[in-house]
C-alpha cells in the first residue's frame, strides 16, 4: 500500500504560485525526502497533505483514504515549519492537550507522553513551561506531538532547523528507528546531507512542478565513474584504456606530487610526474571496473587505490535544479 | 471542542487583559458603590428637607443605573474585543494554529471551542458585574429597581451578557478573514458606529425626527450593541409599567426603547456571525 498518493494535485494563488499538477506515489515504510529550492511549492504540498491549505484540483490519499477524510489524521503526525505551540502550557500539558485532539483516552495519554518525551530527549524539561523551552527544545517538543498518536505517517518540515549538532543527531537516529518501525516519514528539509542519509526515495519539485521521484541512489549510478589512483603514468599508457571504451575524464596529481611535477616539467622530464595521479573514467556499466583496471595493468600503470563514484544528493539536486526548463 | 474550549478560556482568564479588567472591575465596584452611598445620602437629606422627591430621585436613580451598566458594557466590550479579536487571526498568522487544523478535528470545532471558550469566560465576568451592580444599586438606589421581578432580573442579565457576545461573534467572523490589526480596527469602528447610531435613535425621538430614529434603527441593526444597552435599561427599570419612565432621560436614558424582536434579531444575528466565522475558516488557507 501506498502511504501517500497524489495525482495531479494543485495549488495555486489566483493562478500563480504554488504547486501544479503533483501525482507523486510514497510507499509505506520509507523515508521519503522531497527537495526543491526556495518558493518551489513544497511546504505547499505538505500542507495541502495535512489539511492546512485547500487543494484548487487533483486528489490525494493518505494511507489508502481520501485525504479529507479526518479519520485518517488520527494516525498522522505532523511538525510544521513555523512550529509554535502554547508557551503558558507545560511541555507535558501541551502533550495532554494535543493527546486529546489526536483523540486518545487519557489513559492512552499518560501511557504515551513518557514515551515520546523519551524518544525526544526532553523528559527532563517536561514540567517547564514550553514558554521558557529553547527554539530546540520547542522543536524537539514538537516532535513529541508529532509522535503522540504512534502514527503511521509523519510529515516533518524541517524537522531540525532549530537543532544543534547533537539534537540532528539523535533526530536522525530517531528517524532511522522509526524507518525500522515500519513508520513511513516524510521528510521536508534543506539540509542534503541528512537526507542523502536517511532517505530512500526522493521527489523534487522546481517552480510547482515535479521534476523527480524516486530512489536517488539509483539516479545516481546512472552514470558510472571511477576513481583511479595510479603511480608514475604517461599519456600513451592511457591509450589502451581509452581504446577499451573508457574515457578519460579528468586526471590529476595528488598532494605535494603536483610541485614535484611542475619541477620535473621544467626541467624537461616527462610529461606526467613519477608520483602519484588520480584519474577519473566513465565506465559503462559498474560490473566494467575489473576490465578497465586490467587494461591499466596491462598497460604497465601501477594501481595503488580504485573508488567507484556515486554522485551525492547535492549534486543531483543542483543538476535538476539549475537545468532549463524543459 | 470542549478541549479546545476548555484550552481558551484557561487561555483567556490567563492572559493580561482580563486581569487588567478584573482589577478595573473592582476598582468600579468600590468607586461606584462609594457615589451611590453620596447620591443616596444626598436623596435622603432632600427628603428631610422638602419630602419625598419621585421625580428627582427617578431622573438620578435612572441615571446611577444607567451609568453602572453602561461603565460595565464597556468593560465587557473591551475585554470581548482585546481578548478575541486576535484568537483566530493572530493564531493563523504565528502559526499556533497549523499543529491543530492538522488534528483529526473539524475545522468548525475549532471556531466552536473558541467562541464557547472565549464566551464562557465573558459570561461569568458579565454576570459578576451584573449581579455587581444590581446589589449595590439595591442597597442605595432601591427605588429604581423597585417593580423589578425575577423574570426582568434574569431577563436583563441575559442582554447584559449577549452585548459581549456580540462582539466576540463578530470578532470571531473577521478574525477569520482578516489579519488581527484590521479585524481589530474593523470591530472597534462598528462598536464605535452602534453607540453612535443609538445616540442618533435617542435624539431623534427627543427631537421627533423620525430620519434620525431611522438611521439609528439601521445601525442598530448592523451592530446591536447599543440597542441591547437601552434594551437592558427599559427591562431593568420595568420602564412599561413604571408611570415616570418618561422621566428616565439623559445620556442613560431612552427616549425610543427597543422592543423585544431587537432581541431575537439579535440572537439571529449571533448565530449569523458564528455561521460566517465558520464558513470563512472552513475556506481558510493557513
Amino acid at each position: 500500500m501506498l502511504a501517500i498518493e497524489t495525482e495531479k494535485l494543485t495549488k495555486t494563488y489566483s493562478g500563480h504560485g504554488g504547486c501544479r499538477d503533483i501525482s507523486l506515489a510514497v510507499p509505506c515504510g520509507t523515508v521519503f525526502g522531497l527537495l526543491g529550492p526556495n518558493g518551489a511549492g513544497k511546504s505547499t504540498l505538505v500542507k495541502m497533505l495535512v489539511g492546512l491549505l485547500q487543494a484548487t484540483s487533483g486528489q490525494a490519499r493518505i494511507l489508502g483514504r481520501p485525504f479529507s477524510d479526518l479519520s485518517v489524521r488520527r494516525k498522522v503526525g505532523f511538525l510544521p515549519e513555523n512550529f509554535r505551540y502554547h508557551d503558558w502550557l507545560t511541555g507535558e500539558d501541551l502533550l495532554r492537550f494535543h493527546g486529546a485532539l489526536f483523540g486518545l483516552s487519557p489513559a492512552e495519554v499518560r501511557a504515551r507522553i513518557p514515551e515520546v518525551l523519551g524518544q525526544v530527549g526532553m523528559k527532563e524539561q517536561a514540567a517547564q513551561r514550553v514558554g521558557r523551552y529553547s527554539k530546540g527544545m520547542q522543536q524537539r517538543i514538537g516532535l513529541a506531538v508529532a509522535l503522540l498518536p504512534d502514527p503511521e505517517l509523519l510529515f516533518l518540515d524541517e524537522p531540525t532547523s532549530a537543532l544543534d549538532p547533537i539534537g540532528r543527531k539523535e533526530v536522525r537516529e530517531l528517524l532511522e528507528r522509526l524507518k525500522g518501525q515500519g513508520k513511513t516519514v516524510f521528510l521536508n528539509s534543506h539540509l542534503l546531507s541528512e537526507l542523502e542519509t536517511l532517505c530512500d526515495q526522493i521527489a523534487i519539485i522546481k517552480q510547482g512542478c515535479l521534476v523527480y521521484q524516486g530512489d536517488w541512489r539509483e539516479l545516481a549510478r546512472r552514470s558510472y565513474q571511477t576513481k583511479v589512483v595510479v603511480g608514475d603514468v604517461i599519456p600513451s599508457q592511457l591509450t589502451s584504456a581509452s581504446d577499451g571504451g573508457f574515457q578519460l575524464l579528468a586526471q590529476r596529481p595528488l598532494g605535494v606530487a603536483s610541485e614535484l611535477e611542475a619541477a620535473t616539467r621544467s626541467e624537461g622530464g616527462p610529461a606526467l610526474s613519477r608520483f602519484r595521479h588520480e584519474l577519473l573514467f566513465r565506465i559503462p556499466e559498474q560490473g566494467s571496473v575489473p576490465t578497465l583496471i586490467q587494461s591499466l595493468v596491462a598497460s604497465g600503470i601501477d594501481i595503488y587505490e580504485v573508488t567507484p563514484q556515486v554522485d551525492s544528493l547535492e549534486k543531483l539536486f543542483l543538476q535538476f535544479v539549475t537545468q532549463e526548463t524543459e | 471542542m470542549l478541549t479546545l474550549a476548555r484550552l481558551t478560556f484557561a487561555e483567556g482568564a490567563r492572559k493580561r487583559v482580563f486581569l487588567v479588567i478584573l482589577f478595573l472591575c473592582l476598582a468600579f465596584f468600590l468607586l461606584y458603590g462609594i457615589a451611590l452611598d453620596f447620591a443616596s445620602q444626598e436623596m435622603m437629606r432632600l427628603n428631610a428637607l422638602r419630602g419625598r422627591q419621585p421625580v428627582i430621585q427617578q431622573i438620578v436613580g435612572n441615571q446611577l443605573l444607567g451609568s453602572g451598566m453602561y461603565f460595565a458594557s464597556f468593560l465587557m466590550a473591551l475585554l470581548a474585543l482585546l481578548a478575541s479579536v486576535g484568537s483566530v487571526a493572530s493564531e493563523i498568522e504565528n502559526g499556533l494554529l497549523h499543529a491543530i487544523v492538522s488534528k483529526p478535528i473539524p475545522r468548525s470545532s475549532i471556531i466552536l471551542g473558541k467562541f464557547f471558550g472565549y464566551g464562557s469566560m465573558l459570561v461569568s465576568l458579565g454576570l459578576l458585574l451584573f449581579a455587581g451592580i444590581v446589589v449595590l444599586n439595591r442597597l442605595y438606589n432601591p427605588q429604581i429597581l423597585s417593580l423589578l421581578t425575577p423574570f426582568h432580573l434574569v431577563y436583563g442579565a441575559l442582554i447584559f451578557i449577549l452585548q459581549p457576545l456580540v462582539l466576540l461573534g463578530l470578532s470571531m467572523v473577521f478574525g477569520s478573514a482578516l489579519r488581527t490589526l484590521t479585524a481589530g480596527v474593523v470591530v472597534t469602528v462598528l462598536y464605535v458606529l452602534g453607540t453612535v447610531g443609538g445616540f442618533l435613535e435617542q435624539v431623534g425621538g427627543l427631537v421627533a425626527k423620525p430620519s434620525l430614529v431611522n438611521v439609528g434603527i439601521v445601525i442598530s441593526l448592523v451592530i446591536p450593541s447599543d440597542a441591547l444597552f437601552r434594551k437592558l435599561m427599559t427591562v431593568l427599570t420595568v420602564a412599561q409599567e413604571n408611570p415616570l419612565a418618561s422621566l428616565s432621560l439623559g445620556p442613560f436614558g431612552v427616549a425610543v426603547p427597543p422592543s423585544n424582536l431587537m432581541i431575537i434579531y439579535t440572537l439571529l444575528y449571533l448565530m449569523a456571525c458564528l455561521g460566517l466565522a465558520l464558513y470563512n475558516f472552513h475556506k481558510k488557507d493557513l
